[in-house]
């Protein structure tokens, strides 16, 4: 039966150290380690295997639990592994546990019961994660005997921390490091990009001078007729344009440089393109 | 676009093929710590490893 213990034993370090792993994935979630990683595997591939980790990470939990209560020479209850602070027995270390055991289970539930949840409270519980790990550690450094001959096993809690501090630390860095890309900015179109890319998928001949707007009224219908008869001086009207915002006549609209509310309509002479930039928030969910 | 579609599904069950393999070798891989766990804590353990169990009757 002794063997139990160390079959026990051997469960929870193990459990400990898959736990670090799918921590650390899920703190190097969208980091630049998952960009180079990408390269190779794509993301949902990484993110797949976080969860798959996660659910052995609970099976290997639930043995060692199983085995801790199997064992004789522990006097353990079901609900001292539940309940924090209820087991008189090495009363400290036995709570760590549970306590680890209670936000293991918090995680692993409200991740099940993901699409019943807003995204908000998903993520306030599965956060609770960073609360579990250093408990687990605690729980594991706590049991640990350093008057018997298996010290080294807290090998494993080192080595587990040690992955996750490193992951944290690269993805702070991550975040601190300048992008190419402001943040503003991703995941929308440059506007000089967006009127190339227009003009090569219509076929249209990139506008120059003095065009005429697509999207003018009567009255600037004839300003601009009149501006087509006097287009080398368009120039100098352009200085002028910038003054009137309601009138983009003369000048290109999407040309970099402009201000920001100039460049929220690419023409082209195909026609007006759809906004590329100054997109309204998306709704958020509850 | 039948060729690309076609390449795009067959890289998708590739990497679906992946995360299976990738989490049934890591599974193997903790399976395998726990039997060497196990040795070297059964190898090295002594009475004060045990909880309430006196030298005398873990010999």
């Amino acid at each position: 039966m002794i063997e139990l213990w160390n079959i026990s034993r051997a469960l929870g370090l193990v459990a400990l150290l898959m736990l670090g792993v799918v921590l650390a994935l899920g703190a190097l979630h969208n980091t630049s380690l998952t960009t180079l990683l990408g390269q190779a595997l794509p993301r949902f591939v990484l993110v797949a295997l976080h969860r798959n980790l996660a659910l052995i990470t609970v099976v290997f939990v639930v043995l060692h639990v199983v085995t801790v209560l199997v064992t004789p020479y522990l006097p353990l209850r079901w609900y001292h592994v539940v309940v924090p602070g209820t087991a008189s027995f090495n009363p400290w270390p036995v709570g760590f546990g549970a306590l680890a055991l209670d936000l293991l289970l918090a995680v692993v539930i409200s991740s099940s019961l993901r699409k019943y949840l807003s995204k908000r409270a998903w993520l306030v519980v599965h956060w609770t994660s960073y609360v579990c790990f250093p408990v687990a550690v605690a729980h594991a450094v706590a049991n640990a005997s350093l008057r018997g001959g298996t010290w080294w096993t807290l090998v494993v809690p080192l080595v587990a921390t040690a992955l996750v501090v490193a992951a944290l630390l690269h993805r702070r860095a991550a975040r601190r490091r300048p992008s190419s890309v402001p943040l503003a900015d991703r995941g929308r179109t440059d506007p000089a990009e967006a009127r190339k890319a227009a003009d090569h998928a219509t076929g249209a001949q990139p506008a120059v001078g003095g065009e005429e707007p697509a999207s003018e009224d009567a009255a600037n219908a004839r300003f601009a007729a009149s501006l087509r008869t006097t287009a080398p001086f368009a120039a100098q009207l352009d200085d002028h344009a910038g003054e009137d915002e309601g009138s983009s006549a003369g000048r290109h609209a999407a040309d970099p440089g402009d201000g920001a509310d100039a460049d929220a309509r690419t023409d082209t002479l195909g026609g007006p393109e759809a906004p590329t930039v100054a997109l309204p928030p998306r709704p958020r969910r509850r | 676009m039948p060729g690309r579609r076609t390449a795009k599904a067959v890289q998708h069950e590739e990497n679906k093929r992946t995360i299976v393999e990738l989490t049934a070798w890591i599974t193997v891989a903790a399976a395998m710590l726990v039997v060497a766990l196990h040795a070297g804590i059964s190898a090295s353990s002594t009475a004060a490893d045990v909880p309430r169990v006196t030298t005398a009757e873990y010999r």
